[in-house]
């Protein structure tokens, strides 16, 4: 019971980080990116690459390579999609997407690459008759702790007012002073960082990188940015985290019909876009910029 | 700030019918699949998928041309014509060795191609018009996010609910066409229905509402109309293109119409240029030129002594990028969103 | 030597154009008027010179440089700020961030917490809802914080779009004071309004605007004259251009 609810957590944890980095960048252009399951690929195929130099520069290779590639991303891609409209963005990612699929496919072939990143977390840790994995408490800390680093990064310092303020109204926020292409670069790097996070717990429990490794996580962390309200980071974490957690909690209820665990999670997404499009947690409407 | 792609220089309104913008696709189209088809049997059997694969991004075409709404959900849409023509023409004693857990009723249903084709349209257009109800009620990102919502709905129930189909197998035995001209027909029969209903009045009135949002809103609720009039003609052709899909390749699974189906049918749409009917032809063969060629290469060619092999992977890599390309730097695609001209296209007044 | 000096403007939204042949001047200090009807064309104007939309042709000299084409980010740092139609403050920040995002567009980056403490002698009310957020506020002090933020970058000229909007009398006398203080503290103001009368009587010009031409530049003179000002604003009798 006690390993189901820190399940809960720990996928809630993980999602959430994954919508928070969806959600950034969402903020301050509109761009739903579909893409950023690349960057959490690419985090992966960095450490198990690397792993053996040792875990703490492997991690550290993963996390500047990913924050890279989102960069990358951004100047070969989007800053050029300046004057487009969600819609025309949402297809160029999806083709970046798919891009990067391939070029990993090319790289590192289409096969799983397998690799042991921090054998340790999946040991058990013992409190009397109750045993939990190691994972799911290292995965809960990570994910406490990177969401209270953005949060502080978001909430205190200077560039995090400017995404905020770029977020809810960027035409303003130039207006003030506030450099639109720093603005945008910083949400990348951030959502790379956080895409590596992703990765490392995802490639520890896995064991394995392909190159669809990212894609099923990004579309349901994206599911949790709506539902939390896109253009709210902090309805962006929450959305992803109640979506992670409700994942894990209906696999180890609903049995035979987990199955359909997706049909419903879509559903849902359908009727908050149709009811409340400022999603369920935030009461913010979407102000698509025009 | 702009959705560029979905914008032409045509202005509405003045979209008149014109034998060449009609005939000269068709002409294009029934030309290249007689003489690519008559290569040799594989390209006869690569003619039948690009134009199942035609007509999709027609159908495509029609909605998120004229409307300007963008759609991924009528790769939904095309996994039901497929199943459903599968379930009415597959043999019924292979469905009682393969498919067994298949609805009773289903199991015994039997009819030929043909009839199939035509129930497997009604029902697709019959879930478009269900799911359009609800869906056309959003446009822009969210419409864009709902219609993949209903994509992955729509891959989860036919990828598990066995009461309806092989789950997660394939079902086989899809009887075949027989001549490359049954494809032919049913895209030129499309190319038609898709270019008149374009310049209709009511094509027009919804493409008045896509280039100028104040109209859109002063139309209210009759936008609303005819998006859902629009959307429903899409899942139909969306299904007919699922069923052509499985009688030429013999077998439909869900994963067929996945996001690859989907990437690339979007990608053909965009390439071409998505507000016209001739774009939609021009993205579907140049992307199949490009992908034949680039397949060739993957499996190794040789050019003047020198043996050349791409990677797996690279044909993807460079549809992928073609599309971005294209938002960039042409996005109202090769086509400029104009229909069929015999004239030069620089000779054309933009 | 004009602070400002703008000749033969176009500007407009994609293929539709809205302004035609703008044309200012402003010296330092100067307080310029805009009016003209919804839809002349005044905000495009202002737009225009904050960088906020595409002008197309024309040019606009601020500073003895060309602003032309510059982004809005830049713009403000070379000491050009607005503050846009209905205010245009972050609600779901707090007062003193909204004050803090201001700075963003200064060019020396000391000194700024001298020009908060100024704007907070000049808006006493804003010290004291300083952690409040914006969203709380009433409209007069809504105008009041956008002024205020646009003030913090200390301006050379400070642009306001229709900051009468939505507030009542007594609030918008208090506003209009406020900008007879800017002026004198030595800020040049450029000031659209849709209330012609309560523009004119502080502006040393006031130029008319309708249908995206600016159809005559009165003085301060002219604006005493009711049948002038009729003429120019409804377009009865010639224009003078």
């Amino acid at each position: 019971m006690i390993q189901t609810i820190l399940d809960a957590l720990s996928y809630g944890g993980i999602y959430g980080l994954a919508a928070l980095g969806i959600g950034l960048v969402f903020g301050v252009m509109r761009l739903v990116n579909f893409a950023h399951g690349e960057l959490i690929a690419i985090g992966a195929y960095l450490l198990i690459v690397t792993i053996d130099l040792g875990l703490p520069l492997s991690i550290l290779i993963a996390v500047t390579g990913t924050a890279i590639l989102a960069l990358l991303m951004e100047f070969g891609v989007f800053k050029r999609l300046r004057l487009a409209g969600p819609a025309v963005l949402l297809i160029a990612s999806f083709g970046v997407s798919v891009f990067l699929q391939r070029f990993y496919e090319i790289i590192f072939g289409a096969l799983p690459l397998s690799g042991q990143i921090a054998p340790w977390m999946a040991g058990v840790i013992e409190f009397g008759d109750t045993t939990i994995t190691r994972g799911s408490v290292v995965t809960i800390i990570l994910a406490l702790v990177l969401l209270s680093a953005m949060w502080f990064f978001i909430e205190k310092t200077t560039l995090g007012l400017q995404i905020r303020a770029a977020s809810s109204d960027f035409q303003t926020a130039r207006l003030l002073g506030v450099r639109s292409n720093r603005v945008i670069g910083a949400a990348f790097v951030f959502s790379g960082v956080l895409a590596a996070a992703v990765a490392f717990v995802l490639v520890t429990q896995r064991g394995s990188v392909d190159p669809l490794f990212g894609v099923n996580i990004t579309i349901l962390a994206l599911v949790g940015t709506v539902i939390g309200g896109l253009g709210s980071l902090q309805g962006a974490a929450l959305g992803g985290f109640a979506v992670g957690a409700t994942i894990s909690l209906l696999n180890s209820f609903l049995g035979n019909y987990r199955v359909y665990t997706y049909t419903w999670l879509f559903i849902l997404v359908i009727i908050v876009l149709l009811v409340r499009p400022g999603g369920l947690i935030s009461n913010k409407a979407v102000k698509e910029r025009v | 700030m702009s959705d560029d792609l979905l914008r032409s220089n045509q202005l509405p309104g003045v979209t008149r019918f014109k034998w060449q913008q009609l005939l000269g696709p068709i002409v294009v189209v029934v030309a290249l699949s007689y003489v690519v088809s008559g290569i040799s049997v594989t390209f006869t059997f690569l003619t039948e998928g690009t134009l199942a694969l035609l007509v999709m991004v027609l159908g495509l075409q029609v909605f998120i041309g004229n409307s300007g709404v963008l759609s991924f959900g009528q790769s939904a849409f095309a996994m039901v014509g497929g199943f459903a023509t599968g379930l009415l023409t597959v043999p019924v004693k292979i469905k009682e060795n393969v498919l067994d857990e298949l609805w009773e009723p289903l199991k015994a249903i039997n009819m030929g191609i043909w009839p199939s084709l035509v129930i497997a349209v009604v029902i697709g257009a019959f879930f478009a018009f269900l799911t359009g109800l609800f869906l056309m009620r959003l446009s822009g990102l969210a419409a864009g996010i709902a219609t993949f919502a209903l994509l992955m709905v729509a891959d989860n129930v036919f990828f598990n609910w066995r009461l309806i189909g092989p789950g997660p197998q394939v079902m086989p035995q899809v009887p075949k066409f027989s001549f490359v001209d049954e494809s032919i027909i049913l895209a030129v029969i499309v190319m038609v229905v898709v270019y008149l209903i374009g310049i209709s009045r009511r094509g027009r009135l919804l493409r008045a509402t896509r280039e100028d949002p104040l109209a859109a809103r002063a139309l209210g609720a009759s936008v609303w109309r005819l998006r859902v009039l629009f959307f429903t003609v899409s899942g139909g052709i969306a299904a007919l293109s699922g069923a052509m899909y499985a009688h030429h390749s013999g077998a439909v699974s869900a994963r067929d119409f996945y996001l690859g189906f989907t990437f690339t049918t979007l990608a053909m749409l965009v390439i071409g240029g998505a507000t016209s009917m001739w774009g939609a032809v021009v993205g579907t063969i140049a992307v199949t030129v490009i992908g034949q060629i680039l397949l060739e290469f993957e499996s190794g060619v040789t050019i003047g002594g020198l043996e050349i092999t791409l990677p797996n992977g690279v044909r993807g890599l460079v549809i992928a990028a073609a599309l971005v390309a294209i938002l960039i730097w042409r996005p109202k695609g090769l086509t400029g969103g104009r229909e069929f001209s015999l004239r030069l296209p620089f000779l054309s007044r933009p | 030597m004009n602070l400002l000096s703008v000749r033969d403007l176009h500007a407009g939204y994609g293929k539709v154009q809205v302004l035609y042949n703008g044309h200012i001047d402003v010296e330092p200090g100067e307080l310029v008027g805009i009016v003209g009807p919804n839809g002349a064309g005044k905000s495009t104007f202002l737009g225009a010179l904050a960088g906020s939309v595409r002008a197309s042709n024309g040019s606009i000299d601020f500073d003895g440089a060309s602003i032309k084409g510059k982004n809005p980010e830049d713009i403000v740092r070379l000491g050009l700020a607005m503050v846009p139609e209905g205010r245009a403050i972050f609600t779901d920040l707090t007062v003193n961030e909204n004050l803090r995002l201001g700075l963003t567009g200064r060019r020396e980056k000391s000194g700024a917490q001298r020009a908060i403490d100024e704007v907070m002698d000049l808006f006493p009310v804003l010290t004291t809802h300083k952690n409040h957020q914006a969203g709380l506020l009433s409209g007069g002090q809504q105008q009041q914080l956008a002024i205020a933020r646009a003030l913090v970058s200390e301006p050379k000229l400070l642009l306001l779009d229709e900051p009468s909007l939505g507030l009542s009398p007594t609030v918008i006398q208090d506003v209009f004071g406020v900008l007879a203080r800017i002026q004198e503290q030595g800020t040049a103001i450029v000031v659209v309004e849709q209330r012609a009368h309560l523009v004119m009587s502080i502006a040393v010009r006031t130029l008319v605007m309708r249908e995206g031409h600016i159809r005559a530049t009165l003085s301060q003179a002219d604006a005493q004259d009711e049948a002038k000002l009729a003429a120019a604003y409804f377009g009865t009798g010639e224009d003078r251009e």
